[in-house]
């Protein structure tokens, strides 16, 4: 009887507990990873326009958040070709052998909710060069009840997620402790990004 | 860019454009939209690459008065 209780008593947070799965590949083209690191004579900076990747957001409930967000490797680009060129080779990122640059996220932690904003930490594991590491990012996500249908004409929610953060160039084996004095170790990285979720 | 600027020659240009994420909703946040254009623009290489230009030809001409003055010198000679 007491198990029957308990079932009924649960059931209506199954029904009501609805998870959403966002999808980044965003048709617009504007979903960008804008990335910076210092150099002997300028900064570098550069973007990479290949995101895709899948996010569960739960309204209720955003600490159970998870997904995968993922970004074509060859898609980094820089004003310099012949930088372009190094980057994207085998010393440095090799494009062609490691494709992708993961970011797993497994849940939020330390949420704190801003007007229409949740400030976070996403807690997961960056992948770059089939490096894996536990890292922890500060992120914003909005989420835009309905709001799809005024962005793509399709009716939906929409999921924007912001975040500012670096990563150290040594910790992917990136020529570690390489070149130091010529391209730095932290690159700066920047993300604001929209996924879709489009109600059937 | 306009101006000096010290960097390497670089052939395009980001272009960034502030886009809202919900089209007249401005309010909702923006999405920077990156267009790389194709355009060529000068870095150190440009000075550098004029001084070497400007070495080469001042050596060019030095070495052309040698070699007039020393025709000079053995047609006096004769």
């Amino acid at each position: 009887m007491n198990l029957f209780r308990f079932t009924c008593l649960l059931l209506p947070c199954f029904i009501f507990a609805e998870t959403k799965s966002f999808d980044f590949k965003d048709s617009k083209g504007l979903n960008t990873v804008i990335f910076q690191l210092d150099a002997l004579l300028e900064s570098i900076n550069g973007s990479a326009s290949g995101v895709s990747g899948k996010i569960d957001f739960d309204p209720d409930d955003p600490a159970v958040t998870k997904g995968v967000i993922v970004l074509e490797s060859s898609s980094l680009r820089v004003d310099n070709p012949v930088l372009q060129e190094h980057m994207h080779g085998d010393d440095w990122l090799d494009v062609t052998k490691f494709p992708k640059i993961e970011f797993s996220l497994s849940n939020l932690t330390r949420l704190k909710v801003q007007g229409r904003s949740i400030h976070a930490s996403a807690e997961g594991k960056m992948t770059i060069r089939n490096v894996t590491i536990k890292m922890s990012i500060p992120v914003e996500l909005t989420y835009l009840e309905g709001m799809l249908e005024k962005r793509n004409r399709i009716p939906g929610d929409l999921l924007i997620v912001r975040s500012k953060f670096s990563v150290k160039r040594d910790d992917f084996g990136i020529r570690a402790g390489e070149y130091l004095d010529k391209v730095a170790n932290n690159i700066e990285i920047s993300i604001n990004l929209a996924g879709v979720f489009p109600s059937k | 860019m306009d101006g000096a600027r010290l960097s390497f020659w670089a052939t395009s240009k980001a272009i960034k454009e502030e886009i809202p994420i919900v089209a007249g909703m401005p309010e909702l946040g923006t999405q920077t939209k990156i267009t790389w254009e194709d355009q060529f623009i000068h870095g150190i290489e440009t000075p550098i690459l004029g001084v070497l230009i400007m070495f080469a030809l001042l050596l060019v001409r030095y070495l052309q008065k040698k070699k007039f003055e020393k025709s000079i010198q053995i047609d006096g000679n004769k």
